[in-house]
């Protein structure tokens, strides 16, 4: 099960400390790193790539977002449905990248259809079990994987096959077409808490194939009392982005590590500017002890 | 009966003509979003109905919350005047019910009159926003329970041709910069953030994905 950020970010406001440096608060990193951001209802899931401290960019400076979205807030889209696929027919191909949100509409199946949508990945594997659809917002019917989750699903670019079957209703069929990411991001996949033994995962894309990914493990306490500023516990070892530009980052939790609260960060570091989790994310570890 | 035909003569014309004057009220402010991104509201789906429809109930609200927040002002002041008077008595007792509710319509037509004046004022400064390559979406106060203020939208938007490009129109492949503004009558209205113009696209022709994101992509910004 992926874990959701919701209701962490207060932890990872207290993790920002650490990281903020002089070099980050420049215009145009935080500006690149917040207009790549897709948050899924509060929920960030991917980063984008900011120099680190000892890059210079020689862009243009970038304004900074308005004043205004202090005061105000935007509900975001929320997989609405903005093309329609019909039931019988055969969709034409759709195109995505590596985590990004695919959203499947149809209209044409009735209310007893009880339509069911699998999906084959590039070998002819069934990745995806006969799903249920939602209602759409505009009526029909809806498939749709939130980031994180089409990551999960779509693991690896390629062409997808998917099938729609009814019970009274000619189905559908269609393919998905998914590309190596060209926004560098990362994410992060963990049963919330971790127990010993328990893995977190960090994949980074949009990465220079070849490229080293770095990635290092916070702790919040020091001296064996909490404390508002993460420390570093270790550098975690590095691994090489592969042909699309991927890498994962996998740390399991060991049996001696104390029950507390832990930040993973993939390099670079992003920040919005109050939140680190742009590039890192925050676990709570329980061990046995 | 008399009654009856008071409200057919007057109250059903008065509303009309009430609800005309809102639609023009606010309609200004969808024009000022749209003015930047080069549309206008009917292009991009929202008539009569929709702007009634979609912005009556966060009007209603907004100036509801603002008229009580007026009326509380408007009474601490007074409670405070008595206190510094050192009439104990008047600072603690309400003003009866006349006064106050002529307090109250008083503040709720200042409280519409506010709401309406700012309404433009915000939508322009949200479609310059929109116009930079943020999304644009049902804005909505922080506070106050997410009091919904503007239903506009302009969001990030990737969009592909179904069927073979049609001679003279734009390669929608080349344009990773869109925001999509709504529909109508059969032609979808996108606004480039690169190249800071429009497009009218037959929506019968077009594959339309909306990722979730906050703005368009970076590279987008660095060309603005």
């Amino acid at each position: 099960m992926l874990f959701r950020l919701n209701g962490r970010k207060a932890i990872a406001f207290a993790a920002v400390p650490i990281f903020a440096a002089p070099n980050f608060a420049d215009a145009e990193s935080r500006m690149s790193a917040e207009t790549s951001l897709n948050v899924v209802a509060g929920r960030p899931v991917k980063a984008a790539s900011v120099p680190s401290p000892a890059i210079k960019s020689d862009k243009p400076k970038r304004h900074r977002p308005s004043w205004i979205w202090n005061l105000f807030g935007f509900g975001y889209v929320q997989g609405d449905c903005s093309s329609w696929l019909r039931a019988g027919e055969v969709a034409p191909p759709m195109t995505v990248r590596r985590y990004e949100e695919i959203s499947l509409c149809f209209k044409g199946f009735t209310s007893t259809d009880k339509p069911r949508l699998q999906v084959f990945g590039p070998g002819g594997e069934r990745v995806q079990r006969p799903m249920k659809a939602t209602m759409a917002v505009d009526g029909g019917l809806q498939w749709f994987w939130y980031s994180e989750d089409a990551g999960e699903v779509f693991r690896r670019p390629g062409v997808y096959r998917f099938t729609v079957t009814a019970a009274h209703t000619v189905g559908t069929s269609g393919s998905i077409v998914v590309k190596p990411a060209t926004e560098s991001g990362v994410y992060f996949s963990f049963d919330d808490p971790i127990r010993p033994g328990e893995a977190v995962t960090g994949t980074a894309v949009g990465r220079k194939p070849g490229s080293l990914v770095l990635a290092s493990l916070y702790g919040d306490e020091r001296d064996g009392k909490p404390h508002p500023k993460l420390r570093l516990l270790k550098d975690l070892e590095p691994v090489k982005a592969d042909s699309n530009g991927e890498g994962v980052i996998r740390w399991v939790a060991t049996k001696d590590l104390k029950s507390g609260t832990y930040v993973m960060l993939v390099e670079p570091f992003v920040s919005g500017g109050h939140e680190c989790d742009l590039s890192c994310t925050v676990f709570e570890v329980k061990s046995r002890n | 009966m008399a009654a009856l035909d008071w409200t057919v003569k007057y109250t059903a014309p008065l509303l009309g003509v009430f609800g005309a004057l809102l639609f023009g009220a606010l309609r200004l402010a969808y024009v000022f979003f749209y003015l930047q991104l080069h549309a206008t509201p009917q292009e991009v789906g929202y008539g009569y109905l929709e702007i009634l429809g979609g912005q009556l109930p966060g009007t209603a609200e907004l100036t509801l919350l603002l008229t009580v927040v007026m009326v509380v002002a408007c009474l601490s002041i007074g409670a405070l005047r008595h206190a510094i008077a050192g009439r104990w008595r008047a600072m603690v007792s309400l003003p009866g019910r006349k006064a106050l509710l002529r307090l109250t319509g008083r503040c709720a037509s200042a409280s519409l009159a506010v709401v309406l004046a700012c309404l433009p004022m915000l939508a322009w400064t949200f479609g310059t926003e929109a116009k930079r390559g943020y999304a644009v979406r049902n804005i909505y106060l922080k506070i106050a329970g997410r009091l919904p203020v503007l239903a506009v939208q302009a969001v990030p938007a990737d969009v592909t041709w179904t069927k073979p490009r049609p001679p003279g129109e734009p390669d929608l492949a080349s344009r990773r910069c869109l925001l999509y503004l709504g529909q109508a009558a059969g032609t979808t209205v996108f606004y480039d953030v690169a190249s800071e113009d429009s497009l009218r696209i037959p929506t019968a022709e077009i594959l339309l994905t909306i990722p979730m994101a906050e703005g368009v992509r970076s590279e987008c910004f660095a060309a603005t």
